[in-house]
């Protein structure tokens, strides 16, 4: 009897085990074997080259372009709209009337169709005619000059400060075009289609923060509100924060709507990202072999947070 | 130290009104428990006097001062919450340092890594540690120091937060049901600590619960509350032996009251079921009557004299070893009737069986349909007292 019933499991496990292998196993290891092949979509056969594609990939400068954008864009955007996220939970939070919509408001982004939205920013971020350089444009020569050179701090000079001299020069930037604006332009867009999703996050963790307890630290003597954070509800967000932060990196890993729509990589490979390094190997030039082995790669970075996440974090903010 | 006073306190939700007018002075070194029915209104009260809940209206004075526009961690008060809310990522430490510290230590000495170097923290973490340890030593929890309150029970969780409201030496202890997430042996026991420990203390205790026992066996006082109102205030023993108002009769006392009611003669003589109980009410008392006896104020077996008692038909009985409780109902099995039997009888006793049960007239307590207690005058027939 206990036979049947332990092979009876085996069956009931059958279906999922055969999809899991079918739909994740499998081709994550037909990617991994392919990234030893030279293997271009259409030929007939293939060399086995080795380690070849890693060593192009660690070695060629067009790659470390790659990893360093890829770093910088995961830096920015994931400190930013984890801060942002935060700061909008916490002062959402702390409304009386008006918390729906505001909500609405900030996760907007977050459920808009980023390629559509990519066009909006085109136009928006448009050197000439884009509504963000006419509106620094009409800045000039006014109050908004003065406060935004910094005018006002003392200790600054302010001719010397980016503003300034862009209204001087009469020159904004070209944004989206230039290698320097590029790839932060693009965090930004990160940052602004992102912090929304980590802001609903946050909310949902600032109702599971106890009442009491917001009242056991009142009545203990805490005034500021800064004691009330410290004590109670960032070391109660811990399960959140660990959340947010691990699937921000892997968001933010996978960026590629916005470099597809706006930068095509460009200008001079400064937002040329991973995803879009994989698509642009593996999907546009056919060159299956070095396309599968920028995947592993990005498989390692994503399993590596994953797994940090999963021993070494989750089990400190529990407080078990 | 300080009395506390609560004069004219009002709370409304919207429409409802959870506190219909609450005067009470509480005075230094008191153990008032405050108890009620679920939904009555203790919470509300205790929060307001801790200043987590602002009152409709009303004023709430610690020492003669009204602290209405205070705000609740300046009114150095200290709680003890039902799920105790400690702290969870600090230890128990940590958890019992911290209103000492938020009081002692200045923002910057209370910095994360530089704040112990700051001018003074030294001294001051010092005097911190010797009062912490002296909580210590009182609840018995020195070896759980440097544990996280996870790694904790429910018991040794509750002392952590006594330890916590303690520590700070305050003005009143505000507690707001503590043993309800406790197991039942472990609430008795800490039934006995918390009183040893106001002895200890002399520090006002503010106790919540809907449990009367807790009230009964460890106030100096207890504030019966029922629907926003205060029923009654006085000694456990008083509130039970002379309870002023039916609802605080019935709600006091375990199990409760058996309320039966009562025919009234034309000289307000009154009798129950038939049976008279040689007593009387104010002849001019025109509403219905009922009368209470409680269940220890009943003996089995027929009275002396012609005095008849009542038949009770056995449907129930509890043996808590000490005593038994026959639960049955009256003779026309209308009424329900609970009466308290020496283990001798009670445990002669079976369901079914026909008794007949003698209520002690003298402790008959006779409430109005008011709820209103009325004063029972005795007739001096018959059964000489």
């Amino acid at each position: 009897m206990a036979n049947h019933m332990s092979r009876a499991s085996y069956w009931f496990i059958t279906p999922a085990f055969a999809l899991m292998i079918l739909i994740l196993i499998v081709p994550v290891l037909i990617a991994g074997m392919l990234s030893f092949t030279d293997y271009n979509l259409g030929n007939s056969s293939f060399n086995w080259i080795g380690w070849g594609n890693y060593e192009k990939i660690f070695t060629r400068s067009t790659y470390s372009k790659m990893f360093s954008a890829t770093a910088i864009y995961v830096f920015v955007v994931v400190p930013v709209s984890i801060i942002l996220g935060l700061g909008a939970a916490l002062l959402i939070n702390s409304l009386i009337v008006g918390k729906e919509i505001y909500k609405t408001i900030f996760f907007l982004p977050v459920m808009a169709a980023l390629l559509a939205m990519a066009i909006v920013w085109e136009f928006a971020l448009h050197p000439s005619i884009g509504i963000i350089n006419k509106f620094l444009e009409s800045g000039c020569g006014t109050t908004a000059e003065w406060v935004f050179a910094w005018h006002w701090i003392p200790l600054i000079d302010s001719a010397d400060t980016w503003y300034a001299q862009r209204c001087a020069e009469g020159s904004f930037p070209l944004w989206l075009r230039d290698r320097d604006y590029a790839l932060y332009t693009l965090c930004f867009i990160g940052v602004w289609q992102g912090f929304g999703f980590n802001m609903v996050l946050y909310l949902a963790g600032l109702t599971s923060i106890p009442g009491e307890l917001k009242q056991a630290v009142e009545m203990d003597g805490a005034t500021s509100s800064w004691d009330r954070f410290r004590l109670v509800t960032w070391p109660l967000l811990g399960p959140t924060n660990v959340f947010v932060v691990t699937i921000t990196m892997i968001r933010s890993f996978q960026v590629f709507d916005s470099v597809e729509a706006l930068t095509q990589g460009g200008p001079a490979r400064s937002t040329y990202l991973m995803m879009y390094g994989i698509f642009e190997k593996g999907v546009q030039q056919n060159l299956i072999g070095i396309g599968a082995s920028i995947t592993i790669i990005f498989l390692a970075f994503v399993l590596f947070i994953t797994l940090i996440q999963r021993y070494l974090v989750e089990r400190k903010v529990h407080y078990g | 130290m300080a009395h506390i006073a609560l004069s004219g306190i009002r709370k409304s939700f919207d429409e409802t009104d959870v506190l219909k007018g609450i005067d009470l002075s509480i005075s230094t070194g008191e153990f008032i428990t405050l108890v009620g029915p679920s939904g009555c209104g203790k919470s509300t009260l205790l929060r307001i006097i801790a200043g987590l809940e602002t009152q409709t209206s009303g004023d709430v004075a610690i020492a003669d001062e009204v602290v209405n526009k205070v705000r609740p961690s300046h009114r150095n008060l200290a709680m003890v919450f039902q799920s105790y809310a400690l702290y969870p990522h600090l230890t128990v430490r940590g958890n019992i340092e911290t209103p000492l510290k938020l009081r002692d230590l200045s923002h910057l000495q209370r910095l994360p890594f530089f704040g112990r170097w700051m001018m003074g923290a030294r001294q001051k973490q010092q005097a911190i540690d010797t009062l912490v340890n002296e909580v210590a030593e009182i609840l018995k929890i020195e070896s759980l120091m440097e544990r996280k309150p996870g790694q904790l029970s429910g018991g040794q969780r509750q002392r952590v937060a006594l330890g916590r409201a303690m520590v700070r030496k305050p003005v009143a202890f505000l507690m707001d049901e503590p043993l309800s997430n406790l197991d039942a042996a472990l609430r008795v026991h800490m039934r006995a600590e918390l009183a040893e420990l106001h002895r200890r203390l002399g520090i006002t205790f503010i106790y919540v619960t809907h449990d009367q026992a807790e009230a009964l066996t460890m106030s100096d006082r207890m504030a019966v509350m029922m629907d926003g109102e205060l029923l009654q205030v006085g000694a456990p023993s008083d509130v039970y032996k002379n309870p002023i108002d039916r609802r605080v009769a019935e709600f006091v006392g375990s199990p409760r009251i058996n309320i039966l009611p009562a025919e009234k003669g034309a000289d307000g003589s009154l009798s129950v079921l038939g049976l008279s109980l040689n007593q009387c009410v104010e002849a001019g008392e025109a509403q219905d009557v009922v009368v209470g006896f409680r269940p220890e104020h009943t003996s089995i077996g027929p009275a002396a004299r012609e005095f008849k008692g009542l038949q009770l038909t056995v449907t129930h009985k509890e043996n808590l070893g000490s005593e038994f409780f026959v639960h049955g109902h009256l003779g026309d099995g209308k009424h329900p009737y609970v009466t308290r039997a020496e283990p001798s009888i009670g445990e002669s006793v079976s369901i079914g069986d026909i008794l007949i049960v003698t209520p002690d007239r003298r402790k008959a307590l006779a409430f109005g349909a008011d709820n209103r207690r009325l004063t029972l005058k005795g007739l001096e027939i018959g059964e000489a007292a």
